[in-house]
């Protein structure tokens, strides 16, 4: 647990964000957050990773079960949570200096859970607010998120989607070179998903965003994965080795009457080097993930046993996301 | 910057003219508590408005005339008590709030019936009636009163005691407390507990800006709501203020500083709580501590001396008392400039930890 694991794979890696003249000085750091050390100790809950870093123009996911550290993680990184921080590093400033700098905090764009405005202003008001701080606001953010739609009402007057739109939009519209999204769907409905979705994977492709997720959706459109979980973080690389480790190309799910019959398949499919998750949902059920080559050995089952029910095909993300929020790790 | 506090002063502006609340507490409330204050205690230096009776004509043995008119000049100033006269038969019962008087049959004495316990008015509107009428029975045996007792004005040039004046300032300075301490710690709080300081914080905006935009904003409040209050005070219950003049003006200042003391004093106790209850229960030590002693609607005449002396100088007291002698008693800016000097070293004290103190977040 908590052992580095250096990120290689830069295959996938996105176009670089545009730079702000002002840090073009300086070297360009290849970790847009990073910290040696985060501890958090707050009453019986307990969290600490080490060597943790989000890689520059990728889009990170932060994953976990409930209640595992995810908003913690962010929060103390952003400095609203008392936290021991070692080296930790926003764009390649010292995150207190860079937190307390008005000229660096112009770089940062942040959505939270549950933030609420004041119930008598305006959204006219707060979308005036963000063009005098940041200077502009893209036009295709504003866009996606149908910003225009809500500029005459009373913030008091916004639905949960609506509001989670403007703080979308109120982290997004100036291209931050860091966005730190939380939960960046919730509240939306299907067509802005879709629509949130497009922005961040196409129009927003060179920013770097991290992103605590909770839906497969969000996953989607995230290239590197951190895994939050067991008080610290289980695994940090990009999304593809984690599905690969987790559940594998290929997934399972039989049911049978005979219980024995159930019994010996599970131990057969335990001696298959191609497994690599198998668990029994019930007395009858057997869930197997395992990699492509446990497809043959699935088919010849299916040919020998008249199984009561039956489904296979490949893994999918939400597969992965489902059991990294379950919290499991045996892999 | 300049443009980011323009923007926050004005969203918060906007945001006070649609609340409901702010407007109730901010423009309605003192001017129906001052309502309530002058119905109470009435306008200038008077106890109150008593019912005086005289039975009729015929049934008392004896009309006096001359007496009955001067016991009616007696209330005429309705100064320390107002009279309401009326004549009534000598059956009837007599209320708390009533006098009635009895003329004499022949030589006996005039009689003055009222509860002895009862109101303070009652029982001073008796005295009015026994001085007026031992003034009468003796001019009827050609004594002159003037000879007998010299009354002598010592003109200390201290105006009287006016509650109608008094009520105004101090609901002035309930105002300005209600909008500088309890609505601007309760909306930082708000703000913090519902998570938006935390997006304030990652705002390229300073933390000084921000806080600015708060003191302004609330100060162009606090006016409006200065304004509304004197000129109710002015031309809807005739209350002696001189609203357009060198004195008012020379108020203004005070009443700025007094309001900014007052919001920077708020900003600080809302600097660290963690929610709007925290906020609520810090807010009421100071609040209502400071309606009951600081000689706000309460006058605290009778209190004991060293008790006087440590209310001095708390600093809503010495604001108050700076306001009362620019805008009422005529006081000069320069002649003040100790309690101004202190009001403004509370203010740089308050101002210096609250912008210390501040913090977008519990952490």
């Amino acid at each position: 647990m908590n052992s580095p694991i250096l990120l290689t794979d830069d295959k996938h890696g996105l176009p670089e964000p545009a730079v702000h003249p002002e840090v073009q000085l300086a070297p360009r750091p290849t970790y847009a957050m990073e910290a040696k050390l985060i501890r958090v100790s707050a009453g019986s809950f307990r969290f600490e990773v080490r060597d943790l870093h989000f890689r520059r123009g990728r889009h990170t996911a932060i994953i976990g079960p409930n209640g595992a550290g995810k908003t913690t993680l962010i929060e103390a990184l952003l400095g609203f949570r008392q936290a021991h921080l070692e080296e930790a590093q926003i764009l390649g400033v010292a995150a207190s200096r860079f937190l307390q700098s008005t000229r660096h905090r112009k770089r940062l764009g942040v959505q939270l859970q549950r933030v609420e405005y004041e119930d008598s202003s305006n959204v006219r008001e707060i979308l005036d607010l963000h063009l005098a701080l940041y200077g502009k606001q893209d036009p295709q953010v504003a866009q996606a998120l149908d910003i225009e739609a809500l500029r005459k009402l009373p913030y008091r007057a916004l639905s949960r989607g609506q509001k989670q739109r403007l703080d979308l939009f109120v982290a997004l519209a100036h291209h931050p070179e860091l966005a730190v999204l939380d939960e960046p769907f919730t509240g939306l409905d299907r067509a802005y998903i879709e629509r949130v979705a497009h922005l961040l994977r196409y129009d927003l492709a060179g920013l770097t965003i991290i992103m605590i997720c909770h839906s497969e959706e969000e996953l989607d459109a995230a290239s590197d994965v951190v895994w939050v979980c067991n008080g610290g973080v289980e695994y940090r690389g990009d999304k593809e080795s984690l599905k690969n480790r987790l559940v594998g190309a290929f997934h399972a799910y039989l049911q049978l009457d005979d219980v024995d019959q159930v019994n010996a398949i599970y131990h057969q499919l335990q001696r298959e080097s191609a497994t690599l998750r198998l668990s029994m949902p019930s007395r009858n059920e057997i869930s197997v993930y395992g990699t492509q080559e446990l497809e043959p050995s699935i088919r010849r089952l299916i040919g020998d046993v008249a199984f009561q029910h039956c489904e296979f095909g490949p893994t999918h993300y939400r597969d992965m996301l489902h059991l990294c929020a379950q919290g499991e790790l045996d892999a | 910057m300049l443009s980011v506090l323009a923007i926050l002063t004005r969203n918060e502006l906007l945001g006070f003219f649609r609340s409901k609340s702010a407007l109730f507490w901010a423009l309605a409330f003192p001017i129906l508590l001052l309502t309530v204050m002058l119905m109470a205690f009435g306008h200038r230096g008077s106890l109150g408005t008593v019912k005086v009776e005289f039975v009729e004509a015929g049934v008392q043995a004896s009309p006096d005339t001359n007496c009955q008119f001067a016991i009616q000049q007696a209330f005429a100033g309705g100064d320390p008590v107002k009279a309401e006269f009326s004549t009534v038969g000598n059956t009837a019962a007599i209320a708390a709030d009533t006098v009635r008087i009895v003329f004499p049959a022949g030589d006996g004495p005039l009689q003055v019936q009222y509860d002895f316990n009862g109101q303070l008015a009652v029982r001073a509107a008796a005295r009015v009636i026994e001085i007026a009428a031992v003034r009468c029975s003796a001019a009827k045996r050609g004594i002159v009163s003037a000879d007998l007792v010299h009354f002598e004005d010592t003109a200390s040039g201290a105006k009287p005691f006016d509650y109608g004046q008094f009520f105004t300032t101090g609901i002035l300075v309930i105002c300005l407390m209600s909008l500088g301490i309890m609505s601007t710690a309760l909306s930082i709080a708000s703000l913090r507990e519902h998570n938006a300081l935390k997006i304030y914080a990652c705002f390229p905006v300073p933390k000084l800006v921000f806080l600015a935009s708060i003191l302004v904003s609330r100060v162009v409040m606090m006016l409006i709501s200065v304004g509304s209050l004197l000129l109710v005070a002015r031309f809807g219950y005739g209350i002696d203020l001189s609203l357009w003049s060198v004195q008012t003006l020379r108020a203004l200042p005070v009443i700025v500083l007094g309001g900014v003391m007052l919001l920077c004093l708020g900003t600080l106790l809302a600097s660290r709580t963690a929610s709007i209850k925290e906020t609520e229960l810090l807010c009421h030590l100071i609040h209502y501590p400071a309606l009951f002693f600081g000689n706000l609607t309460i006058p605290l005449n009778d209190a004991p001396a060293w008790i006087k002396n440590i209310l001095s100088v708390i600093p809503i007291n010495q604001f108050v008392s700076v306001l009362r002698q620019v805008m009422l008693d005529g006081a000069s800016l320069p002649s003040l400039w100790l309690p101004l000097l202190t009001l403004a070293g509370w203010t740089a004290f308050f101002l210096s930890a609250a912008t210390f103190m501040f913090r977008w977040h519990k952490s």
